[in-house]
């Protein structure tokens, strides 16, 4: 075991910018002398996150998330759009990049056994699928992302209490309603909650499972702690830039920002948009792929039928 | 995947990013084999705006691979000239050619002589790639 302790500290629900700007503050100010941390939080109000390659304007309807009063910040490490609200709990693990694998599946291994054993002790199949997607009883509960900022690995995740499928279907800037049907609906089967897998826990609760997990699996000294006011005020500066124009509008492209065209909903299934020539006429379709081969279609294209068995069970790369 | 090190770049030992002088201001910059197998094939490229001061071992752009994200670090001190759009619109361009057509960026150095000495070159990059190899190796990091 490693001499080195690990910080673990424990907000409960706390200002939607502060669950984004702690870790980030945390991680670029990170040392080698500095202390591993570990943060599990909640946000007392829903938010919205993108990745830090995504163009904003091309995966969120900005007049939605204005009608739904929901804010926006960009992170500093990748993957999707992602929906945060007070029915999920997350834990983010800011360590530096000298006392991790270097690997990047050995970094999520170390960092999401702890989530994985809450959701076995919960009674559920918690398991770790295509390196770094956190699933129970085979459906993914969690979205998982890391990355490096300066001296720190840092590595994201959270657990589903419960979820509002119908708002993240709703603040998508999807190329057709086509693309949004298919997704809501391949997003309500794909991701899970605890609720819809029967268990009724409560946030509190959540935290003290995951509190003893880290302990167990980190095999460092884990010591539980509070965050200095310096570092609060340093990660509402980090949210203050985070939701900022000027990150926001990273990656804006020149001319037209389009809609997105394809969208991860789990480890291996996917929904695309596609324009297809056929006899002449162009078909607009939106195609769920899993394990890349078409698994299910909608279009508003009159010739819906013959695209059906054009298409379905034949691989993505095919059409793309 | 193959791990040369040509001895005509200068190598950073901590960030594995290379630089190759093109005259006595520019040095054309790229990453090397082993700083992109921590990441594996990348997904998404995003480099600073040309004219944006970059200092050495502050990042001056972002990788991000299909499970992870990390830091583009500069080995020098100096301006963004010019950028790749090609690996900017294709990044696995940079995984297949790191040493080619997956350049990054070109920068004029402010004090190049000074920067370069604080890099590997010439005769002593085989050793040190061949002590960087075997301990990426022994670590499993790589086959």
């Amino acid at each position: 075991m490693s001499e080195f302790p690990v910080r673990l500290i424990c907000t409960g629900k706390i200002e939607p910018g502060l669950t984004q700007g702690l870790y980030h503050s945390l991680a670029k100010e990170m040392t080698e002398s500095s202390t591993d941390t570990v943060i599990i939080c909640s946000p007392s109000s829903p938010y919205l996150c993108i990745g830090y390659h995504q163009v904003l304007e091309s995966v969120l309807d900005l007049e939605v998330c204005e009608t739904l009063n929901l804010p926006v910040m960009r992170r500093c490490i990748g993957g999707g759009a992602t929906f945060l609200d007070c029915n999920q709990i997350f834990y983010q693990c800011i360590f530096h990049n000298s006392r991790v694998p270097w690997r990047a599946d050995k970094v999520y291994q170390m960092m999401l056994n702890a989530p994985i054993n809450v959701l076995n002790r919960i009674g559920l199949r918690g398991s770790l699928r295509s390196i770094n997607e956190v699933e129970a009883n085979s459906v993914r509960i969690a979205g998982i992302g890391g990355g490096r900022v300066g001296e720190a690995m840092v590595v994201v995740g959270n657990l589903l209490l419960d979820f509002d499928y119908s708002l993240m279907s709703k603040v998508w800037h999807v190329p057709d309603q086509s693309f949004r049907n298919l997704a809501f609906a391949t997003m309500e089967e794909r991701v899970g909650t605890l609720k819809k897998l029967g268990c009724n826990h409560t946030l509190e609760s959540l935290e003290s499972y995951l509190t003893e997990a880290f302990v167990e699996s980190l095999e460092r000294p884990v010591h539980e702690t509070q965050f200095e006011i310096q570092e609060i005020q340093a990660g509402r500066n980090s949210a203050t830039n985070l939701s900022s124009f000027e990150f926001l509008s990273l990656h804006y492209p020149e001319g037209e920002v389009k809609p997105m065209k394809s969208l991860k909903i789990s480890a291996d299934v996917f929904i695309h948009h596609i324009r297809l020539q056929l006899d002449d006429r162009i078909s607009e379709i939106s195609v769920r792929v899993d394990n890349g081969i078409i698994t299910d279609l909608q279009t508003e294209s009159p010739r819906k039928t013959n695209i059906e068995k054009l298409m379905l069970d034949t691989p993505f790369s095919d059409w793309s | 995947m193959s791990y040369e090190f040509p001895e005509n770049l200068f190598f950073d030992k901590k960030h594995h990013v290379w630089c190759l002088p093109e005259s006595e201001l520019l040095v054309r910059i790229g990453i090397d084999p082993l700083g992109l197998a921590s990441l594996g094939d990348l997904a998404y490229l995003s480099l600073n705006q040309n004219g944006s001061k970059v200092s050495r071992g502050q990042p001056i752009g972002m990788l991000e691979a299909a499970k992870m994200t990390g830091e583009l670090i500069s080995p020098v001190d100096g301006e963004i000239v010019e950028r790749n759009q090609h690996v900017l619109n294709d990044p696995f361009q940079v995984n297949s050619e790191p040493y080619g057509a997956g350049w990054l960026v070109v920068l004029e150095c402010e004090n190049w002589s000074e920067d370069s000495k604080k890099l590997v070159t010439g005769r002593k990059v085989e050793a040190w790639s061949k002590d960087e190899l075997k301990r990426y190796r022994d670590h499993g990091w790589i086959e």
